[in-house]
């Protein structure tokens, strides 16, 4: 029981990181691989300078990360997609790969070698039903990010910037054709897909510290990607929530040493038999 | 000036250099990092093949310098093999990794290729960390004994210096002669438009494995001799920041040219330790200048080069023009 709701609420974060994949994905076809350190600029944002320093209650704090990683968001994909919107993919998948050394490194000398830690809402605290104990910030995960799904969702279906923006992902000729102004929806899609890194990044801090490892839930987001196909909203979700099952039973049942191999282990498997992910709706994707 | 002749003119421009550092450098400690530049130049032409020809983004150098390194120190060390059959044995078994991974190609492409690389690479270094029976653990390998031609052995790191750069320069030929043959045309057909080259009739993914299995067997010689360079080896050197250390060498040289790259093994290999003073900026001032070289120069040394040649043709045809008129 434990393990399912840290397993579960591990993989709603990499939900959110694999949606952000996916959105960037979805409106200019590439993949940023600096998502993960994405996620890492959020928590140390939150813990490092709002809450440690700063002394900002959670909302206030919660609130300035996210602004400062859509803005973040906007001038990054100005330097690494922008220049290179007509170049090869590969080329883009370098210079995501370049900011992502980058921005580990300035986090490093920005709040230095040692690891913040923050001890969010709830600490260490949990409930306890029938013996078994559970964390709240685990719970306070799930709460979140449902109700972060259900404001996304409204948005996308219901409010004419997140029709533009669906617009441009499906067809961005033709959403230039209508009048949309299509580089300035990517902008806002980057925006929101580092948001969403960033709420990641504030979810997680107070589970692990805050440190360059934070960075690999980047890989975990991927595979949550592959597992539950690319380019879909649910399965992006699904895939999360399988991702973090599978690190936190292998972690308790294998070994905690070897969590992260098996997840890869699982993405490589995906990878080779099942590309199209569990859904399998997406049909033949080309990265 | 042809490509391949400006190739081959650069490759022995580039060799003759190298060869003459050595008597000219006098600080011991960058005299040994010239003798690692070379043996990652041995290993960046194993990924010129696959990256700089084939166009694919390998993530998981680190891998295969790990395993080679490890095959190496194994067997002198454990299984009591002299160095030469030893360093074969690198050289194969990394091939036979190159095929193995080489088979997900079949269905991978772009980002799914690089990302499965990239497992690989954080696999490899999480069992050589952790297969402690066999790997020695974070312990590492002691004692790894060096090349010998019979009974003399080449422990003086002078003789060890021209014995690896006599090894890059022939690795460095074969890479050249493969790259004219028929097998190159079809590594760039694939690089340059997959779907071209399998409408032409080239089989992409045996193209896509055979690169990978070459480079393979050239990572493994490098990774062979860096074992026996150094006669210690330990896991944690076996990073994804290595494995982006070496693809960010093929492009600060140029995609495709080899020359390029062997220049770019050279500078990132004595770049990290010329600017030790700058300390944690040092990988935060690396991360852009790769970043500035993507977007302002993505032709590398190579596209500065050709871009010169080109406009020094242009400058000499308007003279002749001016002369005519």
């Amino acid at each position: 029981m434990q393990q399912i709701v840290a397993g579960l609420a591990l993989g709603s974060i990499y939900g959110l990181v694999a949606l952000g994949y996916n959105f960037i994905f979805n409106a200019v076809g590439i993949v940023n691989l600096a998502q993960g350190d994405f996620v890492m600029l959020g928590g140390y944002i939150y813990g490092g300078t709002l809450t440690l320093l700063l002394g900002l209650p959670f909302l206030p704090a919660l609130l300035l990360t996210a602004i400062a990683m859509a803005i973040f968001g906007i001038v990054s994909q100005r330097i690494v997609y922008y220049p290179l919107r007509d170049a090869h993919p590969r080329m883009v998948m370098l210079s995501t790969i370049a900011l992502g050394i980058f921005l580990k490194n300035i986090s490093l000398i920005a709040w230095g070698t040692y690891p913040v830690s923050v001890s969010g809402l709830f600490g260490q605290r949990g409930l306890r039903i029938a013996g078994v104990s559970i964390l709240y910030q685990y719970i306070f995960i799930l709460v979140c990010v449902i109700i972060l799904l259900a404001i996304q969702q409204y948005f996308f279906k219901k409010t004419t910037l997140g029709k533009s923006m669906r617009a441009v992902a499906q067809d961005r000729l033709a959403a230039m054709l209508m009048g949309i102004d299509a580089y300035k929806m990517i902008a806002i899609t980057f925006a929101y897909s580092s948001t969403l890194a960033a709420i990641g990044g504030v979810l997680l801090a107070p589970v692990f510290m805050v440190s360059q490892v934070l960075a690999n839930v980047g890989l975990k987001g991927f595979a949550a990607c592959v597992i539950g196909g690319w380019g879909d909203i649910t399965g992006a979700v699904i895939g999360g929530l399988v991702v973090g099952l599978v690190e936190v039973f292998s972690a308790s049942y294998i070994s905690s040493v070897y969590k992260d191999a098996i997840v890869f282990a699982i993405l490589i498997g995906f990878l080779i038999f099942r590309p199209q992910g569990i859904l399998g709706r997406a049909t033949e994707v080309s990265l | 000036m042809n490509n391949s002749k400006l190739r081959n003119t650069c490759l022995v421009g580039i060799f003759v250099l190298l060869a003459l550092a050595e008597p000219l450098i006098t600080s011991r400690f960058y005299k040994f990092v010239l003798a690692l530049a070379v043996i990652n130049v041995i290993m960046v032409t194993g990924l010129h093949v696959i990256f700089g020809l084939t166009g694919q983004i390998f993530m998981g150098m680190a891998g295969f310098w790990g395993i080679g390194s490890y095959i190496l120190a194994l067997a002198t060390t454990k299984m009591g093999l002299g160095f030469w059959p030893a360093l074969l044995l690198s050289s194969l078994g990394v091939g036979f990794m190159g095929l193995v991974l080489g088979i997900p190609t079949l269905r991978l492409k772009g980002y799914y290729l690089s990302i499965t690389t990239i497992g690989f690479g954080e696999i490899t270094r999480f069992i050589l960390m952790n297969w402690s029976a066999v790997t020695g653990g974070v312990f590492g390998v002691f004692n790894i004994p060096r090349p010998n031609f019979g009974s003399f052995v080449l422990t003086n790191d002078v003789h060890f210096y021209y014995f690896s750069l006599a090894l890059a320069a022939l690795l460095a030929v074969i890479a050249s002669v493969l790259e004219d043959s028929k097998y190159g045309t079809a590594f760039k057909g694939v690089r340059d438009d997959e779907l071209a080259a399998d409408a032409i009739g080239i089989d992409s993914t045996g193209i896509k494995v055979m690169a990978f299995m070459t480079c393979g067997l050239f990572v493994g010689i490098g990774a062979g001799l860096y074992s026996s360079l150094l006669t210690y080896i330990s896991p944690e050197v076996f990073t994804l920041e290595e494995s982006f250390r070496f693809v960010t060498m093929v492009l600060v040289g140029g995609i495709g040219f080899l020359p390029g790259a062997v220049i770019g093994a050279v500078v990132l290999t004595f770049l990290p330790e010329m600017l030790r003073f700058l300390q944690a900026w040092y990988l935060a001032i690396y991360g852009l200048i790769v970043l500035g070289i993507v977007i302002y120069q993505p032709g590398g040394i190579a596209g500065a080069l050709q871009g010169f040649l080109e406009r020094r043709r242009l400058a000499r045809g308007e003279e002749k023009q001016y002369g005519t008129a």
